[in-house]
């Protein structure tokens, strides 16, 4: 493709990204509350999690209506959800009041500057792990955009299922027909293939990545703007939202859940990530400005990460009982205090109460909510992996420095909170410390629920692959070692510490090697997160095989007499065939990791023989059974199985991979 | 607020940009990468049909010898020469009906490929 072309392709997509993940939320916020309710920056950044509500709520209700999902439908709707906030401000117009601080979000220049400097800083290093992890080959990638394909190919949102190799009972197998899937939720799916429908672009391209990483950007920024409202009333909150911005961004920022979940596709937890502090953030604010308007968002936002990803929503569900819990351990003004949370119970936020319950529960539940799943992942830890992680493991997978710092912080707001919990003082001594009690609330509450979640699950009753969820420590960490730190420079600056006996200057070394640990630790967990040179090669010629066959065998796959197995353990890119076929998820059915038969003695093995032992009795068996009728191997390391068999033809061969078809399903 | 905006249009621009020479390592990449050669038949479920294709990926051009053999007896070979990026329909000479066959392409290197009916 000539340069031109892909500067005017490209250009049309990042227009397209940006309208769609900006404008929608942008206008919403602006229409729906005052100017002055947020400043310009927080309400861009704001804009993407309120962005991805509005889309993805309004396409799944759209979809209920029978609406088509192409251009001009979808353009239709984008026209109504700019739209609709006018009306809907006009219907809460007795909601909106928001007082706020002018000047939270006004920096000088020196802090601008360095505001500036950090987020172009994690955009550079981000980009250059990128350059060897934007090919598109991530296992995971190619399953989810199967179903971004089936979106744009069929115009309405997909129903999650696959067909299973099932054991019958006399012993022989066949393919099910299609049973659902729990592991994919419709909100991973919907706002990249709004993207492809308006801007045409193939799906094995670098498009889903480049939407991961802008919104893995603004998941940073996120931390950024809630850091700095947690702490609007602290004399050094811009500093602290500066330092949250710094343990979010440039530092530990290609491992965890970071840029390695942007190359690999785990689109749930980069939206997660995401939604999370969002959610969090409008709570906040609801609780602190009195405000109904932000707590039906909050929940609206709640709703959509159910749409979106269940590890998530199940960890905000445990952040948000153990917010609530802290709360009440907090609360010294007992029934004063609560009143004014139910003050919030207004209209809006019943309504939204109701419709989210509603359509989660009754009208359109997500497919993971289901009594086998939910019975799966809550309860006593199963496996040695779900049994937690110890404190030293968690401390690599999220960065020693941040998780120390993290740590540090947490000690310092737990103390704060016990000393005013002792004391019999008002709420007001909350105030003087310069953090409110919904703030504390928060973030311990955040912080607390991952921390048990990961290392002592039995206790929150979480039966869930523990490393999964360490992922997810970090973010309540960058925050907490943000204020860690800035406490710590603040302490050599407070007119108090000529009352410390440790001089002045030893505190001022110590934070000093605080902050080149975390730099250190942070750039050389960067530097060795970085990606060998990519397999495009060997991806390449797997989508040209893919492509070849999609067309050649194209009319027997339609008539369903036509399966095809293919291997995972040496093909590489090998989940992206599933795209060109479109036909079934399990389609090709594939020779998965050696292990995984081992690991489970209950496992169909039937696609493991086909292509190790094809001329076995029991390989012979699965072909006629389920109807396989050609192979995609490697050339080398399984092709020899097949040049010896009379009923195997090859019909393909590049540098890599062979396709065989079996004789007898040939046209005589 | 000045400074908000500045803050916000270096953001978006750092974005664009990095989005963008993204995309430009990736087409490099393909450019580099497409460098292979495959064969195929054109109608793989029609054995009335031998057509075939080289399908040569590569920024040079590239000579290619095919041969076609039946019951061990080389049936037909021939040279062409592929330019970059070019693939050829090769029409096969008549093979009896059920008649095994090989069509063998080897490159300029020596590196073999073959595509058979048994």
């Amino acid at each position: 493709m000539d340069t031109t072309t892909i500067l005017l392709q490209q250009s049309l997509f990042i227009v397209v990204v940006f309208f769609l993940l900006i404008v929608p939320g942008w206008v919403f916020l602006r229409t729906l509350f005052p100017k002055g309710a947020f400043e310009p920056l927080e309400r861009i950044i704001v804009s993407m999690p309120i962005s991805f509500m509005i889309l993805t709520l309004s396409a799944i209700v759209c979809d209920l209506c029978g609406m088509r999902f192409d251009r001009l439908h979808l353009a239709t709707l984008i026209i109504a959800v700019l739209i609709l906030p006018f009306a809907l401000s006009i219907l809460l117009r007795r909601y909106r009041d928001v007082h706020t601080h002018a000047t939270l979000f006004s920096f000088s220049k020196k802090q601008t500057f360095l505001i500036t400097a950090i987020i172009l800083f994690t955009i550079v290093i981000k980009t250059i792990f990128l350059i060897n992890a934007i090919f598109p080959t991530a296992t995971d990638l190619g399953h989810h955009l199967y179903w971004v394909e089936k979106i744009t190919v069929d115009h309405a949102l997909p129903t999650y299922e696959k067909r299973e190799i099932s054991m019958q009972v006399d012993g022989g197998y066949s393919i099910d027909h299609p049973e659902p899937i729990a592991d994919f939720i419709i909100g991973e799916h919907i706002f990249l293939a709004m993207i492809k429908v308006f801007t045409d672009l193939p799906v094995i391209s670098t498009f889903p990545s480049l939407t991961l990483f802008v919104i893995n950007i603004f998941t940073t920024l996120m931390i950024f703007v809630f850091a700095r409202r947690l702490f609007e009333r602290h004399t050094h909150g811009s500093f602290i939202a500066i330092a949250a911005l710094l343990l979010a961004g440039p530092l530990w920022t290609v491992s965890g859940a970071q840029a390695k979940f942007v190359s690999g596709g785990v689109i749930g937890n980069i939206l997660g990530n995401l939604l999370i502090p969002a959610i969090l953030y409008f709570l906040y604010r609801a609780f602190v400005h009195k405000n109904a308007l932000f707590l039906s968002i909050a929940i609206g936002l709640g709703a959509t990460l159910a749409y979106t990803h269940h590890l998530s929503a199940l960890i905000f569900g445990y952040i948000f009982v153990c917010s609530i819990a802290y709360f009440i351990i907090l609360n010294k003004e007992k029934f004063a205090g609560y009143r004014r949370l139910f003050v919030l119970l207004k209209e809006p936020v019943i309504i939204m109460l109701f419709v989210a319950i509603g359509a989660l529960f009754i009208l359109s539940p997500p497919s993971y909510l289901d009594r086998d799943v939910i019975s799966s992942s809550v309860g006593t830890p199963s496996k040695s992996t779900r049994t937690g992680i110890p404190p030293t493991e968690l401390m690599y997978m999220i960065g020693d420095a941040r998780f120390v710092l993290g740590v540090i912080g947490l000690v310092f707001l737990l103390t704060t909170a016990t000393v005013t919990r002792i004391r019999h003082r008002t709420m007001t001594y909350v105030q003087k410390i310069d953090i409110s009690i919904y703030a504390l609330a928060f973030l311990l509450g955040w912080c607390s629920a991952v921390l048990l979640m990961t290392l002592a699950p039995h206790i929150l009753q979480v039966n869930i692959i523990s490393s999964r969820i360490a992922t997810y420590c970090a973010f309540p960490l960058m925050i907490l070692g943000a204020y860690a730190l800035i406490h710590l420079f603040a302490l050599t600056l407070h007119k108090r510490t000529t009352q410390i006996f440790v001089p002045q200057i030893i505190i001022y070394i110590l934070g000093l090697l605080i902050m080149t640990f975390a730099f250190v630790s942070g750039l050389r967990d960067n530097a060795t997160s970085l990606n060998p040179a990519p397999k495009t090669t060997a991806a390449l010629q797997t989508f040209h095989a893919g492509e070849y066959a999609s067309i050649a065998l194209k009319n027997t796959i339609e008539h369903d007499d036509a399966w095809m197995v293919k291997d995972h353990n040496y093909i590489v890119a090998d989940t992206w065939l599933k795209i060109y076929f479109a036909y079934d998820y399990s389609y090709p059915l594939s020779r998965s990791y050696f292990e995984r038969y081992e690991n489970n003695p209950d496992r169909e093995t039937c696609t493991r023989e086909m292509i190790s032992d094809p001329t076995s009795d029991f390989a012979i068996a699965c072909f006629d059974q389920l109807n396989v009728t050609t192979v995609l191997v490697s050339t080398e390391d399984d092709a020899t199985q097949f040049e010896s068999l009379n009923y195997f033809d090859r019909i393909y061969q590049n540098d890599l991979l062979s396709l065989f078809i079996r004789k007898d399903q040939m046209e005589q | 607020m000045k400074q908000q905006r500045l803050i916000i249009t270096t953001t978006i621009i750092a974005l664009a940009a990095a989005m963008l020479f993204l995309t430009f390592v990736e087409e490099k990449q393909i450019a580099r990468g497409d460098d292979f050669w495959s064969i195929y038949f054109t109608k793989p479920l029609d054995v009335s049909d031998n057509d075939f294709v080289i399908d040569h990926h590569g920024d040079t051009a590239y000579h290619f010898t095919y041969a076609i053999t039946s019951l061990d007896t080389k049936n037909f070979e021939e040279s062409i020469t592929l330019n970059a990026n070019e693939k050829i329909v090769i029409t096969s000479p008549e093979i009896e009906p059920d008649q095994p066959f090989t069509i063998t392409v080897t490159d300029k290197d020596g590196h073999q490929k073959s595509i058979y009916r048994k």
